[in-house]
């Protein structure tokens, strides 16, 4: 399974994506959304994108309303995984496409359980 | 019901420091005084909208490297600069977004900006706003801070 990680924070990309490789990913990551667009024609697919919100270039949120416009991408799961935590940031994320939301901090067992429910469950 | 934001804070914050960095930070009485402190770095990030602010992270240039190599898993001495501020910064945006999730109504929207980080030797003071809450905070020699500041209403 691949998974794209998407933040502007290196320190996250790095810490998220030794989560994913740990649960049996192959992990690709960008510092923005515009970045993730990129990638996701360059180097996809992926079976689901880890999404930060603000983030410069491109936020989150509009990574996910781009993606979701586009039906070639419309088997990858998206996971918001950020510090808007208040209800109307989740409820909207959702509205857009995303299909999970994982507040930061997060840990393993947290993105694990997210993803279990996504039926990709990690190995 | 009233809230109580240093409370809030000092939860918010321990759970950060302990998740991410698997560090344990206590809150503490202990006066953080950044100028006898040496190097001190400052992150903030700005809170907009219904409610308008900054939460600051004050933390002494050392113990955010620390922070810095456990989040990236280098050495300290291999730890750079960059690396210190993105470290920082991620503090700073987790304890802001979490603390801004308890500080407006929820029917009304809020925004938090990029954070931004900087050096200071003396606390970082923004015109126009006061401090609402402020949390001291221990882990092993170093004290840290995190403040809430809140943009003076001017028609009041």
């Amino acid at each position: 399974m691949r998974a794209l990680v998407i933040d502007d924070s290196r320190a996250i990309r790095l810490i998220l994506g030794q989560v994913m490789k740990k649960l049996g990913f192959e992990v690709v990551d960008a510092g923005d959304g515009q970045e993730a667009l990129n990638k996701l024609k360059s180097d996809g697919p992926f079976d689901i994108a880890l999404v930060d919100w603000n983030m410069p270039v491109m936020n989150g949120y509009d990574f996910v309303v781009n993606t979701r416009k586009d039906s070639q991408y419309n088997d990858m799961r998206l996971m918001m995984v950020t510090t808007e935590t208040e209800m109307a940031q989740v409820v909207k994320a959702l509205e857009a496409g995303a299909n999970e939301y994982v507040m930061k901090p997060f840990t393993k067992e947290m993105i694990a359980e997210k993803l279990t429910l996504l039926g990709l469950s990690p190995e | 019901m009233e809230i109580d934001y240093n409370t809030e804070i000092q939860r918010y914050t321990s759970d950060i420091w302990e998740q991410i960095l698997g560090l344990e930070v206590t809150p503490t009485q202990e006066s953080f005084n950044p100028a006898e402190k040496g190097i001190t770095l400052v992150g903030c990030v700005q809170i907009m909208g219904s409610w308008e602010g900054s939460v600051e992270l004050l933390c002494p240039a050392e113990l955010a490297k620390k922070a810095a190599s456990i989040m990236f898993g280098t050495n300290m001495n291999e730890t750079s600069q960059e690396d210190i501020k993105d470290a920082l910064g991620e503090l700073t945006n987790m304890t802001g977004g979490n603390i801004k999730s308890i500080i407006h109504d929820e029917d009304q929207e809020c925004y938090l900006s990029l954070p931004a980080v900087a050096e200071s030797d003396n606390q970082m003071h923004v015109p126009g706003t006061r401090e609402v809450a402020k949390a001291t905070f221990k882990h092993e020699k170093h004290l840290f801070v995190v403040r809430l500041m809140k943009k003076i209403d001017k028609k009041k």
